[in-house]
């Protein structure tokens, strides 16, 4: 297994990174400490507190003047969107982990400490080192690792202001259902915004059955023992028990032996009122499926004539239905 | 007339801005007001941007299921935000937050709410202030989304 064996490599090479002390390259915050950043911090936060805006009250307590949130310690040296540090120790591991395909990340731990009020006009630098790295655990967000990273906080005089752990897991996502995702134009996988109607189950029995309406066939199960024929696919014939098979060829014609309308529930991919039937084929056996797109279930009448077509549902998916040929035989 | 800004809402009637606790006025076992925090979409990406945190998981919904999320939720640095607006709101301007340890559970995803309580946990007469330890509990639809004690300095006076 090469891929798993990169991986593992990986893994070890992230690991080399942690416990390490190097703090990597400084990180300087964008803007200094700043009032239009606070601003907008305490409106998406609806954090009212005048010590963060309001000068004059501030001036009165013993803040001393205007401070910054100390929840937005991290703020001020955040990258802009998406600019990693290349070289740092979180790359470094972290972006081996990805690499490696533990590529989802969510935060588990989050210590502060505030050494002291940060306050308006101060430039703030980051310094970052892996602390911690744990082997390989099961959780229920999937396999992963929990990595432990240390930020020191430092103002314009490097003196250290505040210091920052978090805990992060690294993990695996879930493996999503087939047909959840699917390739687009430029090869890139992406989201399915619309779903899509739910695939046919295929197993040993049933395969035949897609693989002939892929050609453009409707095929029936022949008992290779008494060559009765049968559907829908079962393993053994139920009148002489005989496991041999084989399949032939429907003319496609039948009638309308049955059917109902189906108007709820909705379902991915399909339009509704939605005619399914149940049709007796001239080959003497019966099944069901939908009536072709466009049918009016108003049209559709027992012991109408019936003609299979093939119905491309999305492009991966076609399904035998049923036109109606002629009136219904009353 | 004046225009009303945001920062207005919270004074009292009388425009100015509420009473900070002191030291005496605290005691371990004391219960901090509930508050309810609403978890909708526009919250969690107003603070995500706001802590400058441009992880897709924080606003892109179809990126955050393909990495095996049921929506967007909440960064962490929002969640402590929160747990510390939570104490201050209750506390008073007066009260200077020291520390923060928390844990993260059940993520806040979009459309729920998540409800927060406390209770002091300890208090230590410093001399010319006190120093207050407070657990604080987020609970959410899923259960706790965050757990963890806040440490503050308050007042001996007001």
């Amino acid at each position: 297994m090469r891929m798993a064996a990169d991986a593992r490599e990986l893994v070890d090479e992230a690991r080399r990174h942690v416990g390490t002390g190097d703090y990597g390259a400084d990180k300087v915050g964008r803007d200094p400490v700043n009032q239009a950043m606070i601003n907008h911090w305490c409106q998406a936060l609806e954090d009212h507190n005048p010590i963060y805006r309001d000068a004059d009250f501030a001036a009165t307590t013993r803040h001393g003047g205007l401070v910054a949130p100390p929840a937005m310690l991290q703020t001020w040296t955040m990258d802009a969107p998406g600019k990693d540090d290349p070289d740092g120790p979180q790359s470094n591991v972290l972006g081996r982990l990805d690499a490696a395909g533990y590529t989802s990340v969510v935060a588990t731990n989050y210590e502060h400490e505030y050494l002291r009020e940060l306050r308006l006009g101060e430039r703030i630098t980051q310094r970052s080192t892996i602390e911690d790295m744990s082997e390989e655990k099961q959780t229920g967000l999937g396999d992963g690792y929990f990595v432990t990273t240390r930020h020191d906080y430092l103002d314009d005089d490097g003196e250290l202001v505040g210091i920052g752990r978090m805990r992060l897991l690294k993990f695996k996502p879930p493996e999503r259902p087939a047909g959840a995702t699917k390739g687009t134009a430029n090869g890139q996988g992406t989201a399915d915004r619309t779903p899509r109607r739910p695939r046919p189950a295929i197993n040993e029995d049933n395969a035949y059955f897609w693989e002939g309406v892929a050609r453009g066939q409707l095929l029936i199960q022949r008992c290779g023992g008494c060559e009765t024929l049968r559907h829908p696919p079962r393993p053994m014939c139920d009148r002489c028990q005989s496991t041999e098979w084989d399949t032939v060829t429907a003319s496609g014609s039948g009638t309308v032996y049955s059917y109902v309308v189906h108007h709820h529930p909705p379902l991915p991919g399909v339009t509704t009122p939605h005619p399914v039937l149940l049709v007796e084929l001239a080959e003497g056996v019966r099944l069901v499926a939908q009536a072709a797109i466009g049918t009016d279930p108003e049209d559709v009448e027992i012991g109408q004539a019936v003609e299979v077509v093939f119905e491309q549902i999305d492009e991966e998916l076609t399904v035998p239905a049923f036109r109606l040929t002629e009136e219904a035989q009353r | 007339m004046t225009a009303i800004t945001d920062t207005d809402r919270h004074r009292d009637t009388d425009g100015a801005w509420p009473a900070s606790l002191t030291f005496d006025e605290i005691a371990v076992g004391d219960a901090l007001p509930e508050a309810v925090i609403d978890v909708s979409t526009k919250t969690i990406v107003a603070t995500a941007i706001a802590s400058r945190d441009y992880q897709d998981v924080h606003h892109d919904r179809d990126l955050a299921q393909q990495r095996g999320s049921k929506d967007i939720f909440m960064n962490i640095l929002s969640s402590n935000g929160f747990v510390l607006r939570f104490v201050t709101d209750w506390a008073g301007p007066e009260a200077i937050v020291k520390q923060a340890n928390i844990r993260l559970g059940v993520p806040n995803y979009a459309g729920d709410e998540m409800r927060m309580t406390g209770q002091v946990t300890e208090v230590t007469d410093l001399g010319d202030e006190g120093q207050v330890a407070i657990a604080v509990r987020g609970a959410n639809s899923l259960g706790d989304h965050v757990t963890g004690t806040v440490t503050i300095t308050v007042p001996k006076e007001a």
